[in-house]
């Protein structure tokens, strides 16, 4: 087995969609604070550290068709998923607001956008924060093999 | 180069070029309304309790909306006024409170009881360069203005009469609802007869007032 070992066909396409689904959500999240002006809270904070240097991995692993990328890239994923989804359950209310970690400056739990009537920046997040998780893993089981 | 190198160079040109075209479309959008909220509410531009600099037959007027913690009015400041100088008699500056930051009220309020002894453009240079001292966003003391003005002619204890009056309140409930109703969220915020500036900045709002002396003054 080599250091570095070249992506399969199906693996460098699952990279390359989760680093466009990275690129996206990234450029999204910076539409939402810079140019409609919505402050990000400590939780979404927490969560664009995740997001921000996986189109960064993702894309060097996709253009070096490096395999070894996914393994980098997948912890980051989850730990980004895991914020999120403890974010979407203060948003829905699952979670007493009293537990929100942020004391000062934007709260967490306040609805600021909804689209269509129920998707909000957190749902944004986790469902792009499942989307990366779920091809990452598939990409995961092509290195065993 | 290889065709997958290509395949991720050209979807990150196409995504990068999506968020552009975002990014213009929602300034453009944003810009338009505006100017039509502007326009619509033109009403909001003469409030006779807002104090003035310049001559009052000056044909353009450019409405700031100020907020006396806010480092960028500190910055324009000079500029505006070096503005209207500039334009003998032609531009005339109108200033609304806009007190956004935390312990700005306070603030705006002694520019208020100052405005009714006319001293507010003198008050308002103290209050500015004193600003570093008061204005600390995340712990204001805006008490310590008076301290500050004491080398002023202005009467301090009358102002501070006024400055805790319904009417102080008053003014700034009114310059606050119009800021709302032309949804001005930043400071400094300009209208030059009634027009939006659109790309903020020095330059651009001198070429707003320039273009707007041209066009009120070759009529």
């Amino acid at each position: 087995m080599t250091a570095s070992s070249l992506t399969s066909e199906r693996q460098w396409t699952l990279l390359t969609v989760s680093w466009l689904v990275a690129l996206v959500s990234t450029l999204g999240a910076l539409f939402f604070s810079e140019v409609m002006d919505l402050e990000p809270c400590v939780l979404c904070w927490y969560q664009r550290i995740a997001m921000f240097p996986l189109v960064l991995i993702l894309g060097a692993g996709a253009y070096t068709q490096d395999a070894s990328s996914v393994k980098y890239a997948l912890p980051l994923a989850i730990a980004g998923w895991l914020v999120a989804f403890y974010h979407c359950l203060l948003y829905g209310g699952f979670i007493p607001a009293t537990l929100q970690p942020c004391g000062k400056g934007v709260s967490c739990s306040a609805q600021k956008l909804e689209l269509v009537g129920f998707i909000t920046i957190p749902l944004l997040s986790l469902i792009a924060f499942s989307i990366i998780v779920l091809l990452l893993l598939a990409a995961k089981k092509d290195s065993k093999l | 180069m290889t065709n997958k190198q290509l395949t991720i160079i050209l979807c990150g040109i196409v995504v990068l070029l999506g968020f552009a075209f975002g990014i213009y479309g929602h300034f453009n959008k944003k810009s338009e309304t505006a100017a039509r909220l502007a326009q619509e509410n033109s009403s909001v531009f003469n409030r006779s309790h807002a104090p003035t600099y310049g001559p009052p037959e000056a044909k353009v007027r450019i409405v700031e909306f100020f907020d006396p913690a806010c480092e960028t009015c500190r910055a324009f400041y000079p500029l505006v006024k070096r503005i209207v100088d500039s334009h003998q008699g032609k531009v005339q500056l109108v200033v609304r409170l806009v007190p956004f930051h935390k312990g700005s009220d306070v603030a705006a309020k002694i520019l208020i009881a100052a405005h009714k002894q006319k001293l507010f453009f003198p008050v308002t240079e103290v209050v500015l360069n004193s600003q570093d001292a008061w204005a600390a966003h995340d712990n204001p003391n805006p008490e310590r203005i008076w301290t500050f003005l004491k080398g002023t002619s202005l009467d301090a204890a009358k102002a501070k009469q006024d400055a805790g009056s319904p009417e102080a309140q008053a003014v700034l409930d009114q310059d606050m609802a119009d800021a709302s109703t032309l949804q001005v969220t930043k400071t400094p915020g300009f209208f030059v007869n009634g027009r939006p500036l659109k790309d903020f900045g020095h330059e651009q709002l001198k070429a707003l007032v320039e273009e707007e002396v041209k066009r009120v003054y070759a009529e």
